[in-house]
């Protein structure tokens, strides 16, 4: 009897054990300088099409292990990475006059923290930010693009991790984010 | 005759217990298809195929397929594998105007068992989500459920995944598209 106490009190610590390492992982990310939270942003319930990917560390380091004979330096700073995360989901103009305030008050949050915006389109129905967060060393922790087509779709991406300004483009490509197309042509910024 | 019907028995027996859990799904799985289909609403659903494959029928099957053309990589696949599960259940008489929806509850659950959601996709006419379970960094199950209008799909694959889902991925990268099309 005593035995099985024991061997239950095990299984219990372990699995306790497990479950605190579990939720470490997590805060980590959110505790990250190039995390930001999303959560504001609701996809909304009749949204037509979403899609929302998020890729931790354990599985980017599969996706890195499968490109590292064909783009090594990609494979590398996938290696790099903690968390991909993109939603997008299809609007109307009305979903997007809602989307855009709480756009606002994201891009004020980040800029308090310092984030730098490398990209900015704005016209009539696009509305396009990319941001990039330098870590206390100087190096890419973070990166961040909120698009909104008033007719099409929003996009919201979060990558985290050091990243790697030559692969950003390639970065794109491999999860499929338009916005990234073409970022690591123009010149690295400081 | 009587020594026919006795080795059927055993055969039978050894098929049920030897090789665990052949033929029926556990009960989490039903009940995730059963919170599924209740979402729904009232619809006909016809069993096209419900099933599990446990280690043992596996190793068969790993046997059958070296035997075959591309036996040797699938083979070779099948060995990472520990357990399947599989649901396909033909769905009629769906509501075309009520919006597909997985509940939530069903991503408390199995985030309750360790799965964490990897891919959320939805179109118009359906749903698919590709939970994932690491241990440490390992990736040891993956299961999927896409709910189209005519058709639910349920799996949950249990082994050392990753090497299956570095295939995957080297085959079909990770494009939206790709993904609502699951």
């Amino acid at each position: 009897m005593r035995r099985v106490i024991g061997v239950l009190t095990t299984i219990i610590l372990v699995g306790l054990q497990i479950s605190i390492v579990y939720a470490d992982e997590n805060n980590d990310i959110k505790k990250h300088p190039g995390y930001v939270n999303f959560d504001e942003i609701d996809i909304p319930g009749d949204a037509e099409e979403t899609v929302e990917v998020n890729i931790k560390g354990p599985l980017l380091k599969l996706v890195s292990m499968v490109t590292e004979k064909e783009d090594p330096a990609l494979s590398k700073m996938l290696a790099r990475l903690l968390m991909v995360r993109v939603n997008t989901f299809s609007i109307d103009p009305k979903i997007a006059r809602e989307l855009k305030p709480k756009v606002q008050k994201i891009e004020k949050q980040l800029e308090k923290q310092r984030w730098e915006k490398i990209v900015r389109v704005k016209s009539k129905d696009e509305h396009v930010n990319i941001y990039i967060k330098f870590d206390k060393k100087d190096r890419m922790a973070g990166l961040v693009v909120m698009a909104i087509e008033d007719n099409d779709e929003a996009v919201f991406v979060n990558i985290v991790g050091e990243l790697d300004w030559k692969q950003i483009s390639k970065l794109g490509k491999k999860f499929d984010i338009d916005e990234l197309e073409g970022l690591s042509e123009k010149e690295k910024p400081h | 005759m009587k020594r026919r019907i006795v080795n059927l028995i055993f055969l039978f027996i050894l098929i049920v217990f030897l090789i665990p859990g052949c033929v029926f799904v556990s009960r989490d799985f039903r009940m995730t298809r059963n919170d599924i289909l209740n979402e729904i609403g009232e619809v006909d659903i016809e069993t096209e195929v419900q099933l599990q494959i446990g280690i043992g029928l596996l190793s068969i099957s790993r046997m059958a397929v070296s035997f075959t053309d591309a036996g040797e990589e699938a083979a070779d696949y099948l060995r990472d594998v520990r357990n399947v599960q599989l649901g396909v259940y033909k769905l009629s008489d769906v509501d075309r105007n009520k919006p597909l929806v997985i509940p939530p509850k069903i991503a408390k659950k199995l985030a309750k068992k360790g799965y964490e959601p990897m891919v959320k996709a939805k179109e118009r006419n359906s749903v698919a989500w590709v939970m994932t379970k690491m241990c440490g960094k390992r990736l040891t199950s993956l299961y999927v459920i896409v709910l189209e209008r005519d058709e639910l799909v349920l799996v949950e694959v249990k082994g050392r995944l990753g090497r299956l889902i570095e295939k995957a991925i080297h085959d079909h990268g990770f494009k939206k598209k790709d993904f609502k099309r699951i």
